[in-house]
């Protein structure tokens, strides 16, 4: 029932939403691939990340790091099923780049996806999305000392890589 | 390669990467998922829901709680569903009275706080069934409601309509705090029965399968 007073809730909501939406999705979906390494499996669980963010609309205070945050998680186990994969290009690609000086960004790409899950999404979102430990802390459920730990060791384990 | 050429490197390589990565938004894909979802919900919930209104209200009439045990040969002969054939006759002379009875019968049969006494004798044949009450219990306390819940659930009769001066289909909603309606406009009926309105077995059968408690009401001709 409308009251002539403008849009009803409903009405902003999805507006809302869909704004947020229109804004975020190309940026979600990068994220997941970073994450997971796998273009056909981004959109999917960017679209499930989007519904979780629906779901709690109405109590979410800020709507782009709780989507950022459900992207993480949908990626988690997303990931594991594509650890082989990426693995397996990883291997590929590094054998290649062994001959050159440097790698390049599909190589980096690469190793960065031969990391555990939570050292990968570490890295990931302080070097691509630019946050501090404490917005990844809170993203990962994890002490900002640990975040600082995982940022270390997935550096040195990229290092080790891409020095050979 | 020391950290800062490192950390540069693998921003350059992130950015130029995932800048090939394009993806066309569409966001009836979010709705769709949306509505599977909440598909999803409602079945569950209302499942949940059912099962804990017939704990709250009717189980205390059970039918054929097992093959074998007495109330299982409840039969339908005079379910209390109005048959093709009525009496001849519009309504009870005073139709007000008849209303409110009508009403009374079906809060005490199906609200949660009704006493088991007037839950009885507000439900055709109520007397002679045994209950479910225990199972239905359990089953409704495994999906999380407790009693205190069970207790609050509300009937609103919408409707009613005389058959004739015996019977009338009465249209109700059964509601569940904080859940709301679980059963929402259903078509039930009354039957004057052994001096008094009360809510027909028939119905009281509908709405036990309805939850899948029990067994589907026999056809009167059984």
């Amino acid at each position: 029932m409308t009251s002539g007073d403008g849009p009803s809730s409903e009405v902003r909501l999805h507006e809302s939403f869909a704004a947020l939406y229109e804004s975020e999705f190309l940026s979600m979906v990068r994220l997941a691939v970073a994450l997971t390494g796998s273009e056909s499996s981004a959109e999917d669980l960017v679209h499930d990340a989007f519904v979780r963010v629906h779901a709690h609309w109405a109590r979410v205070e800020h709507p782009r790091a709780y989507l950022r945050a459900a992207v993480v998680n949908a990626c988690r186990s997303a990931a594991r099923r594509s650890a082989r994969e990426r693995a397996a290009n990883a291997r590929s690609r590094s054998d290649d780049a062994r001959s050159g000086a440097s790698l390049d960004a599909d190589e980096v790409f690469d190793v960065l996806g031969a990391l555990p899950y939570r050292q990968r999404a570490a890295v990931v979102l302080r070097f691509y999305e630019g946050l501090s430990d404490g917005d990844i802390a809170r993203i990962l459920q994890c002490r900002e000392g640990t975040v600082a730990s995982l940022v270390h060791r997935g550096l040195r384990q990229l290092r080790r890589v891409m020095g050979q | 390669m020391n950290d800062q050429d490192l950390e540069r490197t693998l921003r350059v390589a992130l950015a130029r990467r995932l800048d090939r990565t394009l993806a066309r938004p569409d966001i009836d894909k979010v709705f769709v998922r949306l509505q599977r979802r909440e598909a999803r919900r409602r079945r569950r919930v209302g499942a949940s829901a059912l099962v804990a209104v017939l704990a709250a209200g009717v189980v205390g009439y059970a039918i054929g709680a097992s093959d074998t045990s007495p109330s299982a040969q409840v039969v339908a002969a005079g379910d209390g569903a109005p048959s093709d054939l009525s009496d001849g006759t519009s309504a009870p002379a005073d139709a007000a009275s008849a209303t409110y009875a009508v009403v009374q019968a079906f809060q005490d049969a199906l609200a949660g706080g009704s006493l088991n006494a007037r839950r009885t004798a507000a439900v055709q044949g109520g007397h002679d069934l045994e209950g479910l009450r225990a199972e239905a219990l359990a089953l409704a306390e495994a999906r999380g409601f407790n009693r205190e819940q069970l207790a609050s659930t509300t009937v609103d009769v919408l409707d009613v309509r005389f058959v004739d001066r015996h019977h009338a289909v009465v249209h109700f909603t059964l509601s569940l705090p904080p859940i709301g309606p679980v059963i929402v406009d259903q078509v039930g009926y009354a039957v004057f029965d052994d001096g008094r309105w009360r809510v027909a077995l028939r119905t009281v059968c509908d709405i036990l399968s309805l939850g899948g408690v029990g067994r589907p009401c026999p056809t009167p001709e059984s």
